[in-house]
């Protein structure tokens, strides 16, 4: 069983939170004239845990990463580090918190400046500030080796190494400022199979070492089983659901629910039982999502479906803590409910 | 290491032309300089053995004053070129790193000043300043400024706004070093193109104000100057203009050839040839013929594929692969990339890569012989095999409605009256479940979602009723509850249409959820050939199948008490595949015998097939 934990409180199993995001909204475009794609979306992680985040595209994920990571400043709201506002931060407090929260992105070819030897990229990361040719020969390969690569590795290019190669120099350098948090986007999303589960081992092992807050943002739900202790779902920019690891084997809202039920079932189950059609509707525009419960076009469980369920339509749901499921939160009228769930 | 490339033969040429200006331009003035200025009685002659291309109204000598007027001329050009590439880089590339309303402010003023034609902004600014050197160098250099911003502001949104630059960012570098050490290095390439194309139309500009008078004055002189002195002259002494015209024309000649040999070296693709149809048949076989990854039972064979191998410029890419499809089977080809699966496909739906050289015993869709086939006549096969695409958004023309290019099949194929394909092709698009059919005959493609496009590439596929599905990583650019959709669907058409599938994925849990039956390649082979029972119950026997499962989080994947099983390594490249088994480095139970020998498909007794030495033995011993 893991250890439940919430958003907003922390129970005394686990340490304070190291980041919390708490009802940040954020958009594009000027401040009066913005198309907001995320909304009211709160959530901590304590060192050594990971959060992951989870939804489609469209869903916000990766605005919420920018915003993490500060590339993107939050229409309201507030990204807390260590409890202090990232926003209020002058300009040097602002580069050392930064530095506390590194990004891993996705693709890990377009993450390494081509023109830039890897020893270079390295001593860049330890300090961007000092020269890049008198760098720390020794720390370089310090840093190569704890992600498994050779000392030589520092004389060359990126183009030298495969994906995994490459997302492993990514890592390290991510992992070299010493961050307090790490920001995993889609991380092995451009790699295959065999290489994924060795990047995702290694930053298991790396986030034991270090005591990392990890936020591990994925679409890939069987990845997100394995590596994460709490989840929150996204949909058209809101969260739907968060909670403990659980909530991916029974979940409460019916996002969560198609979500799991969507992830291709080795046995072949996924072609007894039909899902209605209005799953397949298209979800709409993140920046101008449906009124009332933005997923109410598509749910199963939903007016579309469902009669007498008009509220969906008219109200949206809050994101309520579940009755009888400690730690856990969902924002729907109709939660599901399963007697007897195995936790 | 990139293999060092020859320099292209218009850089060459250019290169030599520029370095003999230069040399000129350095020597001239201390061999010639004194005796380009001395004045004789012979005045304004035309060519002859002491003066080749005459004399000025002052009887000095046009060609000598040409040579020593070289160094001047160029001097000005690289100062004018200097201060363009240099303010016009900052100008651009810093305004990309600026605050969001210098950025849009900054793209909006040079854009603006682009507008207006260098040589104007060259004219206005001499005509404030005394005419001379330094004010032409001046207007010339910030005339062309706009033009260098212009072309770094765009090279340099693109580059900031890549990952490495986010990351140099949250690393905490500061604007002037993303600048320098980002962003400058990876616009380097562009600019200096531009730069030696700006340099030979500043040599013409230069020259232009020169002989306008706006430019260098007596007693100094330019091929401008020149120039307009052999004008004034032209009806007496025509080839005194010669000489000036001459060099500006093989400076400027030279300059651009290496601004565009430069641009042709950096991007070679460019300059690559269209590669030639080539086509090798009845190889001979150095591996025994092996067993075929065979449907069971005596169904009918849709498609039967024996030995099919596939190489680019002399790499191997499939090697020996053979594949037959029963009716309403749905096989699965998985495999990591690189390892040929894609490339398997794309040759039984004939739709190779005209580079890629290809050969195989048999290649048999419905029948119908495709290595014999008429090559130039490819309707039959696209009723007999439709194609489905990894990605739908690349395979529809934009600009097209989704009805155009779903009727085009018909009509052009199957001769189908228009009226009647559209009724065909509703219907179609109606049976994959696309809502409102009627109306998305009449939208463009980026106007359907990302899983109706999915949908509407497979109604074109399914159009002409095809026996044979090749979809070719189907799901992989879809959201997971897109791809469930499809998954259904394809699912759906295979059990009610009877349409027999090849599925390529690399995600063994879409294999396995959808297929009757999967191989697994491993570059360029099929190592092991499972039913999908087995594969589920993870009864397989080639180590690399074993290790694939191990990789991928399933169900009971737990990083505590259930680790994912990484598999270390890499598959080889093509080129080096040898003798040996190709899985043999990353192998747990490699042998000696591996080494030596690659191993063939051979049956085991769950009824599918591996090629692995280790299984073998431990068979052998078994019996």
């Amino acid at each position: 069983m893991t250890a439940p934990s919430t958003p907003s409180s922390t129970l005394p199993a686990t340490p304070q939170p190291v980041l919390r995001v708490d009802r940040v909204s954020a958009g594009y475009g000027s401040a009066s004239r913005s198309a907001r794609v995320l909304r009211d979306v709160s959530l901590a992680v304590a060192p050594g845990r990971t959060m992951g985040i989870v939804g489609e595209s469209g869903s916000g994920k990766s605005t919420l990463a920018k915003v993490l990571v500060g590339e993107l400043a939050p229409l309201s709201g507030q990204v807390l580090l260590d409890g202090a506002d990232t926003a209020r931060l002058r300009r040097r407090q602002l580069r050392a918190a930064r530095r506390n929260i590194q990004l891993v992105p996705q693709d890990p070819y377009s993450s390494l400046d081509p023109r830039m030897t890897v020893g270079r990229a390295l001593a860049e990361a330890l300090d961007p500030g000092a020269s890049l040719r008198r760098a720390d020969r020794a720390r370089i390969t310090d840093l190569l080796e704890t992600v498994a690569l050779e000392g030589d590795a520092a004389d060359r290019l990126p183009h030298e190494f495969s994906g995994g190669q490459r997302q492993r120099i990514v890592i390290a350098r991510a992992l070299a400022v010493q961050p307090k948090v790490l920001i995993a986007d889609e991380v092995t999303s451009a790699l295959d199979s065999s290489v994924q589960a060795e990047i995702l081992n290694l930053l298991l092992s790396l986030q034991k070492q270090a005591d990392l807050a990890v936020v591990f943002i994925t679409h890939d739900l069987s990845i997100a089983r394995y590596m994460c202790d709490e989840i929150s779902v996204l949909y058209l920019g809101s969260l739907v659901e968060q909670g403990d690891i659980g909530l991916l084997r029974s979940p409460s809202h019916p996002y969560t629910e198609l979500l799991r039920a969507s992830v291709p079932d080795p046995s072949g189950a996924m072609f007894d039982t039909e899902p209605p059609p209005v799953v397949a509707a298209d979800p709409g525009d993140p920046a101008n999502p449906p009124a009332g419960c933005a997923f109410h076009p598509r749910c199963p469980q939903g007016p579309r479906v469902v009669e007498g369920r008009s509220i969906c339509i008219g109200t949206a749901p809050p994101l309520l803590p579940l009755a009888g499921q400690s730690g856990r939160a969902a924002a729907c009228h109709f939660p599901l409910v399963r007697a007897g769930t195995p936790a | 290491m990139s293999p060092r490339r020859r320099l292209p033969a218009m850089l060459v040429t250019g290169l030599v032309l520029f370095g003999l200006m230069v040399a000129l331009g350095i020597l001239a003035p201390l061999i010639w300089g004194d005796e380009a200025d001395a004045l004789t009685a012979d005045i304004r002659q035309g060519s002859s053995g002491a003066h080749l291309l005459g004399t000025d109204a002052l009887g000095r000598d046009v060609l000598l004053r040409t040579l020593v007027a070289t160094r001047l001329t160029l001097l000005m050009a690289l100062c004018a070129t200097l201060i363009a590439v240099v303010i016009g880089t900052l100008l651009g590339a810093g305004v990309v790193l600026a605050g969001r309303f210098v950025r849009g402010a900054g793209a909006r003023t040079i854009d603006l000043l682009v507008s207006y034609p260098p040589i104007i902004i060259a004219l206005a600014i001499t005509a404030i300043f005394t005419p001379g050197v330094v004010s032409v160098v001046v207007a010339i250099g910030v005339a062309f400024c706009p033009q260098f911003a212009r072309l770094t502001n765009t090279l340099a949104s693109s580059v900031s706004a890549r990952q490495y630059v986010v990351v140099a960012r949250l690393l905490g570098s500061g604007r002037t070093r993303l600048l320098l050490r980002h962003v400058l290095p990876n616009i380097s390439a562009p600019v200096l193109v531009l730069s030696s194309v700006g340099f030979a139309t500043s040599i013409v500009s230069l020259s232009g104000l020169s002989f306008l008078g706006l430019g260098v004055q007596q007693p100094d002189y330019d091929w401008g100057t020149l120039l307009a002195a052999g004008l004034r002259d032209l009806s007496v002494t025509p080839v005194e203009s010669v000489g000036p015209a001459l060099a500006i024309l093989l400076t400027g000649l030279g300059a651009g050839l290496v601004g565009d040999g430069l641009a042709k070296h950096w991007e070679p693709r460019q300059s690559v040839r269209p590669p030639k149809l080539r086509r090798s048949r009845g190889r001979q076989l150095t591996v025994p013929p092996v067993s075929t990854a065979a449907p069971s039972g005596d169904r009918e064979v849709v498609a039967s594929l024996r030995e099919l191998q596939v190489s680019a410029g002399g790499a191997p890419l499939v090697r020996g692969v053979s594949l037959d499809i029963a009716a309403g089977e749905i096989v699965g080809l998985v495999g990591e990339s690189g390892s040929g699966k894609s490339v398997t496909a794309m040759a039984l739906a004939r739709l190779l890569n005209p580079s890629l050289t290809w050969s195989a015993d048999r290649l048999r869709i419905n029948g119908t012989d495709l290595q014999r086939a008429d090559l130039s006549a490819p309707t039959s096969l696209a009723t007999d095999l439709g194609v489905v695409f990894q990605d739908p958004s690349s395979c529809f023309n934009p600009a097209l409605h989704i009805g155009t290019q779903l009727t085009e099949v018909l009509r052009v194929h199957k001769g189908v009256p228009r009226r009647a394909a559209e009724k065909l092709a509703i219907a179609r698009l109606r049976e994959v479940r696309v809502s409102s059919p009627e109306a998305r005959m009449h939208q463009y493609p980026h106007e359907l979602s990302g899983g109706m496009r999915q949908r509407a590439m497979i109604a074109m596929a399914l159009l002409s009723e095809p026996r044979l599905l090749v979809a070719d990583e189907p799901t992989t650019a879809l959201d997971v509850t897109v791809q469930a959709d499809v998954l259904r669907l394809l699912h759906q058409i295979n059990t009610e249409r009877g349409t027999a599938m090849l599925l390529i994925s690399h995600d063994i849990k879409v294999v396995s959820a959808l297929c009757h039956r999967v191989c697994v390649m491993y570059a360029g082979r099929i190592v092991e050939e499972v039913s999908v029972a087995d594969l589920r119950a993870g009864r397989v026997h080639h180590p690399y199948t074993k290790a694939l499962l191990a990789a991928s989080p399933g169900e009971d994947a737990d990083r505590r008490t259930a680790p994912l099983q990484p598999l270390g390594g890499r598959p080889p490249k093509p080129g080096e595949v040898g003798n040996a088994c190709s899985f043999a480095p990353r192998c747990p139970l490699v042998m000696p015998r591996c080494l030596e020998e690659d191993p063939v498909l051979l049956p085991d007794p769950d009824g599918g097939s591996a090629a692995c030495h280790a299984v073998d033995s431990e068979l052998t011993v078994a019996r």
